[in-house]
C-alpha cells in the first residue's frame, strides 16, 4: 500500500474520530451516565470494520473513527465489536 | 521508500500524522490506567492546530531571535532525522549527532525564555545528556555485530540472521531506555516535570509550541522507527501497515511504563541512566574480546 493512500486513511481515520467527538458532545450531556450502547454508533463501527478489509478501507477508516472518537464513557463497546468484526474479517480473508 | 520531493513531503506528513496519533493514544491509555477518562486521542492533535492559529506572544524577558529560532531549529533537526533514517536509511551516528542537537533546542528553549522554570527544565536537559551515553554504546554494539552503523546494512544482516533484538537484547533494553525517556510523562521525564510546570516549554506559546508540537510528533515517530529498524528489522518495517501496528504495540507498553511509574527526581534519573549505560558498555566489551 503506497504512504498516501496510507495518509489519506489517516486523515479519514481523523475526520471520523472528529464528527465522533462532535456527534457525542452534542448528544450526550455528561460522561459516563448512560449505559446503554449507541445504535449509530455500532452500525458504523460493524460497517466500518467490514469495509477496512475491502478497497474502501478509507471509508472503514471513517467509519471506525467515529466510536473511539466519542466522549469518555461513550463509544467503547461499540469500537472493539467494530475492531473485532474487522479482525475476524481478516483472518477470514487471509485464510 | 520514495526519496523524491513530494515523497517526502508525503513522509513528514506520515511521520506527523501518526505521531500526533500515537502520543494521543499514550495519553489516553496513560489515562485509563490511572482511573482517569482521558482526552480523546486526536487531542494532542487539536492542542497543535489550536495552537498553530494563535497569536505569538513574547515574555517580557524573553531573548529574541532564540526564542523564536529554536523553535525551528527543533523542527529542523527531526525532519532532518526523519529524512536520514526513513528515507535514506543512513548512518546511525548522525542520528546521535542529531539527538544531540536536541539538547541544544531544549537549553536554549529554556534559557531564551527567561523564566525560572524554563531555565531550570534547560538544565536538567544538560545533564539528562546521560540519556545518550545508552545510544553511543548501543551504536558502537551494533557496529561490532553488522560491522556497519548505516540503518539499510543493518537492516540487510538482520534480513540474512534474523532481528538484532535476541542478538543484543542488552542493547536493545537500553535503547527502550532511550525511548522511554523520550516519551512524555516517563519517569525520565524530568526536563518537562510538572515540579517546573512545563520545564523548557513553559514559556513557549502560540505558534511556536505549536512547532515543538509538530518536532515532538515526528520526533516520536523517528524514534520509534528506529527501534523497530535497528532490533526488529525489516520483515516489520518493510512494510508501513506493520509498521504502524508495531508502532501502536510499542505506544502501549511505553504508555504502561509511564502510567506505573512516578517521575523520577533528576538525580536518580541520571543514575539509573549511566546504570543502563554502564550495563551497554559491559555488552560492548564482552563484543569486542568475543570479536562480534
Amino acid at each position: 500500500m503506497e504512504l498516501f493512500e496510507i495518509n489519506l486513511a489517516i486523515l479519514l481515520f481523523i475526520i471520523g474520530n472528529f464528527i465522533g467527538l462532535e456527534y457525542s458532545y452534542k448528544k450526550y450531556s455528561s460522561p459516563y451516565v448512560e449505559k446503554r450502547i449507541d445504535k449509530i454508533a455500532l452500525v458504523l463501527s460493524i460497517i466500518g470494520g467490514i469495509l477496512i478489509n475491502t478497497p474502501m478501507y478509507m471509508l472503514g477508516c471513517l467509519l471506525i473513527g467515529f466510536p473511539l472518537g466519542m466522549r469518555p464513557g461513550y463509544g467503547r463497546v461499540e469500537f472493539i465489536v467494530g475492531l473485532i468484526i474487522a479482525l475476524l474479517f481478516y483472518l477470514l480473508l487471509r485464510w | 521508500m520514495d526519496t523524491s520531493l513530494i515523497g517526502t513531503i508525503n513522509l513528514t506528513i506520515h511521520a506527523f500524522l501518526v505521531g500526533s496519533l500515537l502520543l494521543g493514544l499514550h495519553r489516553k491509555i496513560m489515562a485509563r490506567i490511572q482511573g482517569r477518562p482521558g482526552p480523546p486521542i486526536i487531542q494532542y492533535l487539536l492542542h497543535t492546530l489550536k495552537f498553530y492559529v494563535k497569536e505569538i506572544t513574547f515574555p517580557i524577558t524573553a531573548g529574541n531571535p532564540l526564542y523564536m529560532f529554536v523553535a525551528l531549529l527543533d523542527v529542523a533537526i527531526w525532519l532532518s532525522a526523519l529524512i536520514i533514517a526513513v528515507d535514506f536509511k543512513s548512518s546511525l551516528l548522525i542520528i546521535i549527532g542529531i539527538y544531540v542537537l536536541q539538547k541544544i533546542v531544549e537549553h536554549g528553549c529554556g534559557l531564551s525564555s527567561g523564566s525560572p522554570y524554563g531555565k531550570l527544565g534547560g538544565v536538567r536537559s544538560v545533564f539528562s545528556a546521560a540519556a545518550e551515553v545508552p545510544l553511543f554504546a548501543v551504536v558502537a554494539a551494533v557496529y561490532l555485530t553488522t560491522h556497519s552503523v548505516l540503518i539499510s546494512d543493518v537492516l540487510k544482516y538482520q534480513a540474512v540472521n534474523g532481528s538484532l533484538i535476541f542478538k543484543m537484547p542488552i542493547c536493545a533494553f537500553a535503547f527502550f531506555i532511550l525511548l522511554v525517556s523520550k516519551t512524555p510523562y516517563s519517569p525520565f521525564g524530568i526536563v518537562k516535570g510538572k515540579d517546573i510546570v512545563s520545564g523548557y516549554m513553559t514559556e513557549h506559546y502560540g505558534l511556536l509550541a505549536s512547532i515543538i508540537y509538530i518536532a515532538e510528533a515526528i520526533a516520536y515517530f523517528v524514534l520509534l522507527w528506529l527501534f523497530i529498524a535497528v532490533f526488529i528489522g525489516p520483515s516489520i518495517i518493510n512494510d508501513p501497515i506493520s509498521t504502524l501496528i508495531a508502532m501502536v504495540i510499542m505506544t502501549i507498553i511505553l504508555a504502561f511504563v509511564s502510567g506505573l511509574t512516578p517521575l523520577l527526581a533528576p538525580h536518580h534519573s541520571v543514575m539509573l541512566q549511566m546504570t543502563i549505560a554502564g550495563l551497554v558498555l559491559c555488552d560492548v566489551l564482552y563484543r569486542l574480546i568475543v570479536g562480534g
